[in-house]
């Protein structure tokens, strides 16, 4: 139990470098160099969110659903 | 950091109401020619401006090069940084664990197999590889708990967020922080829940509870 709140609180500080990205963005580029590395990064969650549960269901209907957490 | 000529430091922060807009707000500009006039070094690179360092939040670099400064980094080391963010960005959102086959050894994996969600019994010999186990009731079996379905967890999760943006993001903006702070600790709790919960449907009513208010951190 304490493994699994453990990696709870990893994905939070996982999730918490989301809300810097755009800090970090505009201190390495320029605002005109800005658009390219800003949509890549607001591109991966996105993708994340649409190709997880495609790949889960694939995975639970293959091996399981006990192999998806 | 540079330790040679810093910038020039003033005391007059504060936001202009003429300021552009690609400006930042909390930080005043003056040209290269004003600067220089007053004494200033203007900050080399793509900026003709120089910053008002007069706040302690600011940075001071050296004009004349400093690789501290991330403006300075050389470009394939700023996208490696940009594709570790999207890496991590990607990872975080997708509602699996990304390393499946290390899965099968996870101390995670094994917990939730034996407790979570036990596996009920084979009825007889042979009955084929329990790849979705079913719930048996009967006077001689215990009362089992109904496997999570985790394309049906996602779907739940998802309507949640869903309705607690239509919800909550029509809500004045005055006057309604505390439903909105009281929404983000229910998260919290709820997921506490979905931690502690034995039973598989619980664990999903919590798990999508909490999805309700996990989109406070929007506002």
């Amino acid at each position: 139990m304490f493994v699994f709140v453990g990696a709870r609180a990893l994905d939070g500080l996982a999730v918490a470098t989301n809300v810097l990205v755009p800090a970090i963005i505009g201190d390495m580029f320029v605002s005109e160099q800005r658009g390219a590395a800003m949509s890549g990064i607001f591109l991966a969650p996105l993708f994340g969110g649409a190709l997880g549960p495609a790949i889960a269901s694939a995975v639970a209907a293959s091996a399981g659903w006990r192999r998806v957490v | 950091m540079g330790s040679a000529t810093p910038t020039r430091i003033t005391s007059d922060l504060g936001m202009d109401a003429t300021a552009d807009e690609t400006q930042p707000l909390l930080l005043r500009f003056k040209s290269n020619t004003e600067s220089t006039e007053s004494g200033g070094v203007p900050i080399a690179g793509h900026h003709h401006q120089a910053y008002n360092t007069g706040s302690c939040d600011s940075a001071e670099f050296d004009p004349l090069g400093d690789l501290d400064n991330p403006l300075e980094w050389p470009t394939p080391f700023k996208w490696g940084i940009v594709t570790l963010l999207a890496i991590i960005a990607f990872t975080v959102c997708v509602p699996i664990i990304i390393n499946f086959p290390f899965l099968f050894f996870s101390p995670i994996f094994l917990f939730l197999s034996r407790h979570l969600n036990p596996v009920p019994p084979r009825i007889g010999i042979g009955s084929g590889p329990e790849r979705h186990p079913t719930v048996r009731s009967g006077p001689d079996q215990p009362k089992l708990p109904v496997p999570m379905d985790v394309m049906q967890c996602n779907v739940m999760r998802r309507h949640d967020e869903l309705t607690g943006i239509l919800v909550v993001e029509h809500l004045p903006a005055s006057g309604w922080f505390p439903l909105r702070q009281t929404s983000g600790e229910s998260c919290r709790v709820r997921l506490a829940v979905a931690c502690v919960e034995r039973a598989a449907r619980d664990h999903l009513g919590a798990r999508g509870g909490g999805g309700t208010a996990a989109d406070r951190a929007a506002f």
